[in-house]
């Protein structure tokens, strides 16, 4: 029988590696694998929730896994994995399992540049922000402006940002600047079903709903951490504008993994296999139902890409609209987009040896170093461009991958700053329409989709994102370049 | 907040939204499952009743067919733009036949939070004094 847990247990078992990862070892579940290794400072790591220590042993008991079960410092209960979850797993021996992903199948984060400063944004936030409303639809419902017919979503899901590209939504930088240049290779529409087209087909170029947002955010001139790096990365004076967008592969992504979920599990009941919780489902990573997974995974991964290139798209007219003049003279360059629910081959050198393995990353964003051969020229220098976007009242972060992350995370870095909060107890706590009018007075115009939604997105319901970036910088998964302040913002 | 049909659990799953139904059977189990689902998209009170949907589900076990039904209502929701808020459910063995009523997406509404999927974390039906699902829902 269910019962809620309350308490926050952190297991006795647990070692400490160093001040700011913990090792939870073997011993403390029949079944584990490899150790579980949480990234947290010691407060974060008091503050994080059982679900949190059940979960990441749960994935150390995954066949195939290696080295050791992840959760980074913004790390809290979700299902299946915990939310901040990565493992790698071996492609010959391992599996695959769609509760290392999510639902939201490349949920992930994109950077924008402006050439403006805040004080040339700041008459005109709310016209910018009203037209942003309408132009990149949110809530339930929402339909985006992107008109395509089936064959050109099954374009859309095999080749991804470039498609947008081709057709006129971007420019060709954007691809280069995307994780994996904006399309998994390996997708293959035969294993989308019908459903999942039906759901997905007119939602490209909508934001979604839930902590998916479009926000409107300056660099406050006290923030800039790495110089030399945040040039690099095109932000180079203090209240300078950039725009971040959270969002992923909307309803067709949500329906490929809720009909691989049931596919899983019914295999794993005709196999007589026992998992910790049947959302870790899984199937072995080169079986014909882990391949059929992945190829559908992929589609999903790149109509995601899609979906956050034609929202730059949106963006880049209505900044053109508001401001009068072309976009190019306002920069609007894309930093990066970071997947941070998706499962992907990467290389590896593990003790000496350089080989593939299956990397989840469930709430949790790529964070490769300087000299690694996926990031473009530009980037090869500094590292990867890593986006952590916090809560809508307390901002966000760009930081830079670093080598050690590499070494100890398979690329891994946080994805957030993480809930503390559940949002049933949230919207117990805050009225939407208080904390709009609250956050006003603030200096951060919001407009949402649904106030309870919003009431849901709180900032108290959040973990201190200085917090967590703190934990990043000294296990040196990723070193902080910019902190980023909320100014203007569109929820869903 | 207690309710007769169903109860949410506040401290589960946190970035989500977990509830426990309730019901004297499990035809009532699967309607107040699937009403806790509604209530937690739409305020159900005022929904008119002029669109029925049919239903029909096979699956391995009662919790796959839960799975497997309240998912269905999400589709629904996505592709169609419907809202249900009353449910006739008939469960024999593991098959599940539906009638469900509710209208469409519409300016009267008032839509409260968006599930993106039903997940299958905890999810489990038990019996002690009456049925029982616990139920996590991806927000």
């Amino acid at each position: 029988m269910f019962e809620v847990i309350k308490i926050n247990n952190i297991p006795k078992e647990i070692k400490k590696i160093s001040d700011f990862v913990w090792e939870i070892p073997i011993s403390f579940k029949k079944g584990m694998r490899v150790p579980a290794r949480i990234y947290a400072s010691e407060k974060l790591l008091n503050e994080m929730d059982q679900g949190v220590f059940e979960q990441v042993s749960n994935v150390a008991c995954l066949p195939g896994i290696q080295k050791h079960a992840y959760c980074m410092p913004d790390g809290h209960w979700g299902y299946g994995f915990p939310i901040g979850g990565v493992a790698a797993f071996d492609p010959e021996e391992g599996v695959i399992s769609p509760g290392g992903i999510g639902f939201d199948i490349n949920c992930g984060m994109r950077l924008i540049t402006t050439t403006l400063t805040q004080e040339e944004v700041a008459p005109k936030l709310k016209e910018l922000i009203n037209l942003l409303f309408q132009k990149v639809p949110s809530g339930v419902g929402a339909k985006g402006f992107l008109r395509i017919t089936e064959n050109q979503f099954k374009d859309i899901m095999t080749q991804g940002s470039k498609w947008a590209v081709e057709n006129g939504y971007g420019r060709k930088e954007d691809v280069a600047r995307t994780e994996d240049h904006g399309c998994i290779v390996g997708a293959d529409v035969s294993k989308v079903s019908d459903k999942a087209i039906k759901r997905g087909l007119r939602q490209m170029g909508t934001l979604g709903s839930g902590n998916h947002y479009l926000e409107i955010q300056t660099v406050p001139s006290d923030k800039i951490f790495n110089p030399e790096i945040a040039k690099k990365f095109g932000i180079n004076k203090p209240n300078q504008i950039v725009i971040m967008v959270h969002c992923g592969s909307r309803g067709f992504g949500h329906q490929i993994a809720t009909e691989y979920l049931t596919t899983f599990n019914r295999v794993m009941k005709e196999m007589n296999l026992n998992i910790k919780d049947r959302e870790l489902a899984c199937a072995p990573f080169k079986s014909r139902e882990g391949q059929d997974y992945y190829k559908a995974m992929a589609c999903a991964a790149n109509t995601a890409f899609l979906n956050r290139q034609i929202i730059l798209h949106r963006i880049r007219e209505s900044f053109q609209q508001v401001f009068k003049k072309e976009p190019e003279d306002m920069g609007l360059d894309l930093v990066y987009d970071v997947a941070h629910n998706i499962a992907k081959v990467e290389k590896y050198k593990i003790d000496g040896v350089k080989k593939e393995f299956v990397v989840h990353r469930k709430g949790a964003t790529r964070s490769f170093g300087p000299g690694c051969n996926e990031l473009p020229e530009e980037y090869k220098e500094t590292g990867q461009p890593v986006i952590l976007g916090g809560s809508m009242e307390t901002g966000s972060y760009l930081l830079v991958g670093t080598e050690n992350a590499m070494q100890e995370t398979f690329g891994s870095t946080a994805h957030g700053s993480g809930r503390t909060m559940s949002r049933t107890k949230a919207k117990h706590l805050v009225n939407g329409d208080a904390l709009q009018k609250d956050m006003e007075k603030n200096g951060i115009y919001v407009k949402s989709a649904s106030m309870i939604g919003l009431a849901e997105e709180a900032g108290i319901a959040y973990k201190n994102i200085s917090e967590v970036v703190d934990t990043l910088e000294k296990s040196d998964i990723s070193r902080s370049v910019v902190a980023l302040k909320p100014i203007g913002s569109i929820k869903g | 907040m207690i309710n007769v049909r169903y109860e949410y659990l506040e401290d589960v799953a946190t970035a989500d939204i977990a509830f426990k139904a309730q019901g004297d059977n499990m035809n009532e189990l699967f309607e107040n499952a699937a009403f806790a689902l509604s209530e937690t998209m739409v305020e159900t009170e005022n929904l008119k009743e002029v669109i029925v949907k049919n239903i029909n589900l096979e699956e391995t076990d009662l919790e796959q067919l839960l799975f497997l039904f309240l998912s269905e209502i999400v589709y629904l929701k996505d592709v169609d733009l419907l809202f249900f808020s009353r449910f006739e459910v008939k469960i024999d063995g593991c098959k599940l036949a539906a009638k469900i009523y509710g209208e469409k997406l519409n300016g009267n509404m008032n839509l409260k939070t968006d599930i993106k999927a039903i997940t299958m974390h905890m999810l489990k039906i038990f019996k002690k004094d009456k049925y029982y699902a616990t139920v996590v829902l991806d927000v």
